[in-house]
Formats: structure tokens, C-alpha cells, sequence
């Protein structure tokens, strides 16, 4: 049994937004919608002032109440712990927004294009006709990573196996992995590193975890997600 | 405004407008009335005009769902996950609620009657799902995770009170035009509509204890006068006057109704569209980018 989980060392990630463009390019979301995005939020007081940029999205909880709520059966947690989105059951009610604690879905009644009502050349190649007037959300590019994970390759290692979010990041601040692997970078990052979850009092268990301050990185060390903590 | 769901900071939710909130504002004045009408044809009265009227307030909220959603044509599937989803619970139980209560509309007219249907038990069935009906869309809002005030508890005794408190309301208004209210009914509807008081007195306390967005609160707080003096108050007044004069009672007593639905309409229009605001995102720890060398 797997469960994919992502992180995000605050540490490492320089705004650069990268990985929401990357998104926004691999998966065709309309105008004003964001998988992926990064949050810049300011934080301490005065003098001790500092921006931090925080990626978020779907957190794929573990006690998904988006799930729970959706009258349909649309809304869907995998056995490897992704929640996903069937679009052509999805009715477009929303409840699984009011439900979810993260801001991580959206709707659009009409289709939308960066310049308007027709698509580009690029945008036409990801259009999904689908997802217009449902509820849309990111979902660890989940298709491309099964399909790397049946050719035999390992989830959050090789590019093919990973989200294209993870595969852009310029910092190396998002790491995609199995949970239940130990050998998995999100384990073993975890269990070295200082983390945290967003509002975990609200109880969902998201499957999305930041590395905050911890030691300093020995010299040298690598730029894949090889830190070694003390 | 359009209200900016890529921000860190608490907005507005930008899905359940009006129309939502319709559908809570009709739903629970249709089953508390759908309540009265049952229990005051169980004491001899006429279930038809009060039983159309709650059956036309049901669907009518239910067709401004109808409305809101992204894909009407798919509206069928929303009773597809009864087990853990109080919408499709709701939607469910709306079908015995018609189908009793039309069933009890039909009896109550000589058509039916001459077939022999029997009004009393099937009101009482149609009430009986329509209180369901009402704990249903009180439990949908307290699952609002992503909203602190509708997570709140306090949410679900607010709506259902809030719901039989309307249907008190329009059974005044209702028999009032027809005939003369019902002392057991004005009696009934004094204590709801001081219940309902109480529950949103300490609902708002709640809400200002705990970890709410401020526009929240304020909005709640904007309208807590309406909802206790011109909910509670005012109502009470007019119900004591309306028990104790026989002249004035159908006016006295229409005008209590009125008060009881429009207070219990504004707080929840109020709840959904303005109070309904996320909790944003916010940091529980202060992260130092580059590493604590780069940070001293």
C-alpha cells in the first residue's frame, strides 16, 4: 500500500512560481485557477520581518471531508491516499469546497482562455471539455505518475513518475514520494527535518508537508532533497 | 466585489450565493411548517392550505440548487452517496416528504377522500421526513470545514431551531389569513422563537471565543439585534396580545409569524452569503528560507 505525499521546504522555496506555471501548462486550468500556486506571506513582527512563500493546493488529507461531503461519489480517495476528482460524475455543487479547509478547488461555468473564448495552439492540446462547470483540483498529476510507477519506475525519483509541479521546481523545495516507503525521500525528509501541516487542528491529516528552519544543511551536500540533519 | 480565492488571507466563499442560501431559508420554513400543519390536522384541522404552502416552500428551494449548481443535467446524481454525504441524505429524504405529503394534500381534498386516503397518518409521515429533511441541511453547514463559523458546533441547533421557528411563523401567517391561529400554536411558537434566541446568543459568543475571521463575526454581529429583539422579542409581544385579545389575535399573531420568518430568513442569508469566510492560511511556525546560517 502507498501513500503519495508532498513537501515543501520552506527553506528552499524562492517564490519563483515556476511550478504553478508548470502546472497551469501541463494541465490546461483556466484563467484565475491554480493547482499549484505559492503563497507570499509575511511573518514575525517588526523588526523580525520576513516573507515566506508557501506553496500550496490540494492536500490530499487522509480524512478527506471533501470526500465525505460529495453527494455524488465524484469526489474519490485512491488506495494510495490521492483524492481525485471523477469530472464526469461531478454535478458542480461545491459543497466539497465549503468542505475543504485549503482553498484547493474551484469552478468555472464557462470554458476560459488566456485570450479569450478560443484556446491557443497549447491550450487546445489540454483542454478537457470535462472540466468546465465542475469541480476541479490538483491531483498529483496522478495519471503520469501511475504510468511511470507500471514501466517499473519509482514515484517522486524518476521525472517520469512525478508530478510535473515537483519535476519544474528550480529550488528543489518540492519533494513528491510514498510515505509508506521508508526508503522514500518524503520519509526519510520527514523524519529528519523540523515539519509541519497546514490547520491540522481541523483534524483532516493532509497528506502535505512543510520543512521549516532545522540545522543548516552540511556543505556540500546535495541539491535532490539529500539533506542530512543532525 | 469579486472576492479574490487565490489570496492567503480569509475571503468569502465564492460558491453558495443566494440561491443556497434559499435553499436553507426554504427548506426550513417548509418543514417547520410542514410540522405544524401535520400536528394541527392531527387536532382536527385542514392540512391543505398550510401542507401546499410548506410543500411549495420545499421545492422552491430545492429548485434554486437546481439552479446553482454547474451541471443541472446531472442533478439525479446527487443521491448517490446517502452513507456519508448529509446532501444526498437531504435530497433523499425529500422524496417520501413529497410523496407522503402529496399523498396527504390529496386526501384532504374530496377527490381523495372519496378514495379513502387518510390525511393524519400520512402528514405525519410527510412531518416526520421533513424533520429529517431539516436535520439534514442543519448537519450540511456544520460540515463546511473550510468555514469557521459553519463548523461551529452551535451551527446545527441554530439552523433546525431556526427552521421550526419559521414554520411557526408561517403557520401564523397562514392560519391567520384563513382562520384563527391556534392558541396551542402561538404557545409554540413563543417558546422556538426564544430557543432560537438563546441558541444564537450562544452561538455568536462561540464564535467571538474562538479562531473566526473577524469579517465573520462582524457580519453576524451586524444582524444579532434583528434576530433577537425582531426574532424574540417583538414576536413575544404580539403573541402575548394575540393570546389574551380575541380581536387582534390574527393580526397580532400573523405579525409575531412574520417577525419569526424574517428574523430566522435574514440570519441565515446573513450565515451563508456574507458569514460564509474561509480561515485563509496562516503559519503555526515562523520558517527562516536559505536556513538558520543564512538567517543570522
Amino acid at each position: 500500500m502507498s501513500r503519495y505525499v508532498m513537501i515543501a521546504d520552506l527553506r528552499r522555496c524562492v517564490g519563483c512560481q515556476t511550478c504553478t506555471a508548470a502546472c497551469k501548462q501541463a494541465r490546461g486550468t483556466p484563467v484565475g485557477v491554480q493547482w499549484r500556486r505559492v503563497l507570499d506571506i509575511e511573518v514575525g513582527s517588526y523588526p523580525e520581518v520576513q516573507r515566506v512563500f508557501v506553496p500550496v493546493g490540494c492536500q490530499h488529507c487522509g480524512d478527506p471531508p471533501c470526500v465525505w461531503v460529495c453527494p455524488t461519489g465524484a469526489s474519490q480517495q485512491r488506495s494510495d491516499g490521492v483524492v481525485i476528482v471523477d469530472y464526469k460524475r461531478c454535478i458542480g455543487c461545491m459543497y466539497c469546497s465549503i468542505a475543504c479547509p485549503y482553498d484547493a478547488r474551484f469552478r468555472t461555468l464557462k470554458a476560459e482562455f488566456a485570450f479569450g473564448d478560443a484556446p491557443t495552439e497549447a491550450e487546445a492540446v489540454v483542454f478537457d471539455p470535462e472540466r468546465v462547470a465542475v469541480a476541479t483540483k490538483c491531483d498529483f498529476c496522478i495519471d503520469r505518475v501511475s504510468a511511470g510507477v507500471e514501466k517499473g519506475l519509482v514515484a517522486g525519483k524518476e521525472p517520469d513518475a512525478t508530478p510535473v509541479c515537483v519535476n519544474s521546481c528550480i529550488s528543489g523545495a518540492l519533494i513528491f514520494g510514498d510515505l509508506e516507503d521508508s526508503r522514500s525521500d518524503v520519509s526519510r525528509l520527514i523524519k529528519e527535518n523540523q515539519t509541519f501541516r497546514m490547520h491540522e487542528e481541523v483534524g483532516t491529516d493532509p497528506g502535505f508537508y512543510y520543512i521549516w528552519d532545522g540545522a543548516p544543511a552540511p556543505m556540500g551536500a546535495s541539491d535532490e532533497g539529500e539533506h542530512t540533519h543532525a | 466585489m469579486k472576492a479574490n480565492i487565490l489570496t492567503h488571507k480569509p475571503h468569502a466563499q465564492p460558491y453558495w450565493d443566494a440561491r443556497a442560501a434559499a435553499n436553507f431559508i426554504c427548506g426550513g420554513t417548509g418543514t417547520g411548517l410542514l410540522l405544524f400543519a401535520a400536528l394541527d390536522t392531527a387536532r382536527g384541522g385542514s392540512f391543505l392550505v398550510p401542507g401546499v404552502v410548506a410543500l411549495a416552500f420545499i421545492a422552491l428551494g430545492l429548485s434554486m440548487v437546481f439552479l446553482e449548481i454547474g451541471r443541472p443535467e446531472r442533478a439525479p446524481f446527487v443521491i448517490l452517496r446517502p452513507g456519508t454525504s448529509w446532501m444526498s441524505r437531504e435530497a433523499l429524504t425529500s422524496m417520501p416528504l413529497f410523496g407522503f405529503g402529496l399523498l396527504a394534500i390529496l386526501g384532504s381534498l374530496p377527490i381523495g377522500a372519496r378514495f379513502g386516503i387518510p390525511v393524519v397518518p400520512t402528514a405525519g409521515v410527510a412531518a416526520l421526513a421533513g424533520l429529517v429533511f431539516l436535520y439534514c441541511q442543519s448537519r450540511m453547514v456544520s460540515w463546511g470545514r473550510g468555514i469557521p463559523a459553519w463548523r461551529e458546533p452551535l451551527s446545527v441547533p441554530l439552523m433546525f431551531t431556526s427552521g421550526l421557528s419559521e414554520g411557526a411563523g408561517a403557520m401564523l401567517i397562514v392560519t391567520a389569513l384563513v382562520a384563527e391561529p391556534a392558541l396551542w400554536v402561538i404557545a409554540a411558537a413563543g417558546v422556538l422563537v426564544i430557543l432560537r434566541s438563546l441558541v444564537w446568543k450562544r452561538y455568536l459568543q462561540r464564535l467571538h471565543d474562538g479562531k473566526v475571521p473577524e469579517a465573520s463575526i462582524q457580519a453576524l454581529d451586524k444582524i444579532s439585534v434583528f434576530v433577537t429583539l425582531g426574532g424574540a422579542a417583538l414576536p413575544i409581544f404580539l403573541l402575548v396580545i394575540a393570546a389574551v385579545t380575541i380581536q387582534s389575535r390574527a393580526p397580532a399573531a400573523a405579525l409575531a409569524g412574520l417577525c419569526a420568518l424574517g428574523a430566522g430568513w435574514l440570519a441565515k442569508l446573513v450565515l451563508i452569503t456574507k458569514a460564509g469566510v474561509t480561515q485563509g492560511f496562516s503559519l503555526p511556525v515562523t520558517p527562516v528560507r536559505g536556513g538558520k546560517f543564512d538567517a543570522a
